[in-house]
């Protein structure tokens, strides 16, 4: 007891151990949130998210590769490779040569350089392919 | 990991306090508000923001009281009602299932005075000391102890058909 505690007569003693019998009922369930950190849960999200990723990853790297494919192939039988000549058929040439001379030159001046590479034009033996 | 098992550590001291002072602290905020439901509320919202809070005050059990009341107080003037006792739950475990004198006894706590209600429950079912009830409501420990003593007085006095040692 401390030395603000009221002197306390009998009855009034009974009294409160009367009162202190009536127990105060017990409040609901303190809503906390779940404090257990569900390790499980975590675990499987990142296993999921790492397999989206690695298919993610492997589809573009799939993807990546088959342009470069085309890529390659367009490179090395399209026209931008190797400059399509004109059609030129010995008939064509044939008609040339009895006609004249200039036409025949002109013919294979014009079909002549496009027979070599692009990277080639420019260069020395482009331009003695013009002759 | 640290921060995980310090923060659960926490949560358990704070668990501890509720099941260790929740049924005084509910008994203090029904006494202010005359409302279990309301004062459930209280509770939850005192016990939430400890929570979120994070810290364990040095001396708890006075802080909780008084932040209870703080909260109790601050809803009753929010809504300007004065206390009704319209409770159909019960506040007390009865002795020998009385459910008569739990009633009596809710109705009598009721009709005292409140600032000697409050430090009859801070005293009786808080478990409080009188120098503890002091720093709660603001009081000295002595005005304290004279307010329990006309608490109690009163109470005795309207409940003497039940007391069975007010003859004595």
């Amino acid at each position: 007891m401390s030395m603000n505690e009221p002197p306390k007569d009998e009855a009034q003693d009974h009294f409160e151990q009367h009162l202190v019998r009536f127990r105060p009922v017990a409040p609901r369930a303190l809503a906390i949130p779940s404090r257990n950190v569900p390790w499980g849960t975590v675990a499987v999200a990142a296993t999921v998210l790492l397999v989206i990723a690695g298919l993610l990853v492997m589809k573009r790297l799939r993807h990546t590769a088959d342009e470069s494919v085309v890529a390659r192939t367009i490179q090395t039988v399209g026209p931008d490779r190797y400059g399509v000549a004109l059609p030129i058929t010995l008939a064509k040439l044939n008609a040339a040569l009895r006609t004249s001379d200039h036409d025949l030159n002109q013919m294979l001046d014009q079909a002549s350089p496009r027979l070599l590479p692009r990277e080639h034009r420019g260069t020395a033996l482009f331009e003695l392919g013009k002759e | 990991m640290k921060f995980f098992s310090r923060r659960r550590s926490q949560i358990d001291e704070i668990q501890a306090l509720y099941h260790q002072h929740g049924p005084g602290l509910l008994l203090y905020a029904c006494s202010l508000l005359g409302r279990k439901h309301a004062a459930e509320d209280v509770l939850q919202q005192v016990f939430m923001k400890l929570l979120e809070q994070n810290v364990i005050p040095e001396e708890p059990k006075p802080y909780l009281f008084r932040a209870v009341q703080n909260v109790a107080l601050n809803l009753l003037r929010s809504e300007s009602k004065h206390v009704e006792l319209a409770d159909i739950e019960p506040w007390f475990e009865a002795p020998r299932q009385d459910h008569a004198a739990r009633i009596a006894l809710t109705v009598e706590l009721m009709r005292i005075p409140e600032e000697q209600r409050q430090v009859l429950v801070l005293h009786i079912w808080g478990g409080l000391s009188f120098d503890e009830i002091g720093t709660v409501i603001a009081v000295s420990a002595n005005t304290a102890a004279s307010r329990y003593r006309y608490a109690l007085q009163k109470l005795r006095a309207s409940m003497q058909p039940k007391d069975p040692y007010v003859d004595e």
